[in-house]
This record gives structure tokens, C-alpha cells and sequence, in this order.
């Protein structure tokens, strides 16, 4: 389990949004909807390119804590405040979603991050 | 089977993403109120927003009619929308009518319909080209967990 802050300060995550604090153990990368839906377990973070506000409801109803938007795509504001208004944690990097992923399952993995 | 233990109407309005999933976030939280499975109310949860998004995503507005009697949960997904020409071909997986900028935004993948048919015990579309669309489905509750 890694709390999302220290995925955060690992990844040098920005932060979009902030959600409730919460520990991850598990992750999914994926950009339709329909197959996060019904794949991606809850509780685990999800890495994406999408950003518009339907992503937060999508999270919503997964119980998906914590979302981040691959290689730089900004998400615009009402995505911002409905993620803050959800809890959810909404999260951005420059990082591909493959590079992303990997960084992240070997942080879950107890591994250390290649910087 | 007619002990009706609660039952909700949401109105979806056409094209509001913003809202979208809003309506099954409700539905999910209400069956958790009554104490329902969590495995059932995850597989409702999930067709829910199917039904939700397509309304949502293909109509100008429409509705989702919840209904939780003591053995099974029933969802009613009405439109007045375009309609499905054909149904068996709605019903293929990766089969979409969705336009570009919708499949941009990860919708329209040809996997509502597939989504709501494996999540539910049974689905049923009455479809009127250029009426509209009912989408009912039923989910079993096991050993009346209510």
C-alpha cells in the first residue's frame, strides 16, 4: 500500500484537484469509458488521457480515489471542481501513460522509482 | 414479486457530460442504503451508467425508472430519442453509431449495450426507429439480502 501523497511526491505529480487521503495497492490505464467501468477495480488508481468532467463521475462511481492525465493534458477548470467537490484526487504528468504505469507499478511493487 | 420496496425516477438530460452518472452515483448510493450486496449493486451500478451515457450521449433527454422489489432490482431506461435501427447489430461488441468527437472522448466504444447485457440477469430493448428507446433490465438479488 502507498498513500497517494507519496505517489505525488515520487512521481512529482501536479495536482489538479485534492481528494481524500487514501492508500493504493492497485492500478488501471485506460481511456474508454465503458471498459474502466466495467474493468478497473475499485480503489485503484486510474491513468488516463481523457479530462473532461465525465471522468470524475466515472471515478465517482468506481470508488476510484485518485486519477491522473498522462503526457501533459490540462483538464479544464470544472473538471478541477468537481473533483475537488467529489473527493477525488486529480492528478497530472508529463509522463506517457505507459511510462506512468510502469513507474507506478513498481512503486506499488515496493520498488524504487527510476527518476 | 410485486412488493415494490422503493423505486426513484431521474430525468437525463441530452448531451450534459457534466451531469452524466450522476443519476447512477444515486442509484448506487440508495441500494447501499438498503443494505443490498455489494456485488449486485456494482453490476446495477455499472449498467446504470451504461443506460445513463446512452441516453446521454444519443438523446435529448430521457429517463431512468428505479424499482428494488425484495428478489430483484429492476432499472427502466426510456428515451425519446433516434432509436435503434437494429438491435442485434446494437447489441455486437465494438458495434457503434457514436460519432468522432464522441469516441474521442472514450464513449461510443460499441460497449454500453454488451455492458448492460453482461451485468444484468435480463435485458430487454423495445426500440422505435425514430421514437425512441426502452431499455429495461433486471438484476437478481440472491437470497433476499434486502
Amino acid at each position: 500500500m502507498v498513500s497517494i501523497k507519496e505517489i505525488i511526491d515520487h512521481l512529482n505529480l501536479k495536482v489538479y484537484a485534492t481528494g481524500k487521503e487514501a492508500s493504493i495497492d492497485k492500478g488501471y490505464t485506460g481511456d474508454l469509458l465503458s471498459l474502466v467501468i466495467g474493468s478497473a477495480p475499485s480503489g485503484a488508481l486510474w491513468i488516463t488521457v481523457q479530462r473532461h468532467v465525465n471522468i470524475v463521475a466515472v471515478a465517482a462511481l468506481k470508488e476510484i480515489p485518485a486519477i491522473i492525465i498522462a503526457q501533459e493534458l490540462l483538464p479544464e477548470e470544472d473538471v478541477m471542481k468537481k473533483a475537488e467537490e467529489e473527493g477525488i484526487w486529480l492528478l497530472g504528468s508529463p509522463d506517457d501513460a505507459f511510462t506512468l504505469s510502469g513507474k507506478i507499478f513498481q512503486l506499488l511493487q515496493g520498488g524504487k522509482i527510476p527518476r | 414479486m410485486n412488493d415494490l420496496l422503493y423505486s426513484h425516477t431521474y430525468q437525463i438530460q441530452g448531451r450534459d457530460f457534466e451531469h452524466g452518472g450522476e443519476a447512477s452515483s444515486d442509484i448506487k448510493e440508495a441500494l447501499k442504503r438498503m443494505g443490498i450486496n455489494p456485488q449486485v449493486i456494482k453490476r446495477t451500478a455499472i449498467a446504470s451508467y451504461e443506460a445513463e451515457m446512452n441516453i446521454i450521449v444519443y438523446t435529448e433527454k430521457g429517463e431512468l425508472l428505479l424499482e428494488v422489489y425484495p428478489k430483484m432490482i429492476r432499472v427502466t431506461a426510456t428515451d425519446r430519442g433516434p432509436g435503434i435501427e437494429d438491435v442485434e447489430l446494437a447489441m455486437k461488441e465494438g458495434y457503434s453509431t457514436a460519432p468522432p468527437e464522441i469516441r474521442e472522448m472514450g464513449f461510443g466504444s460499441g460497449m454500453g449495450l454488451p455492458n448492460i447485457k453482461k451485468n444484468a440477469d435480463r435485458l430487454l430493448i423495445e426500440s422505435h426507429p425514430g421514437k425512441g428507446t426502452k431499455v429495461i433490465f433486471e438484476i437478481d438479488i440472491p437470497n433476499a439480502s434486502v
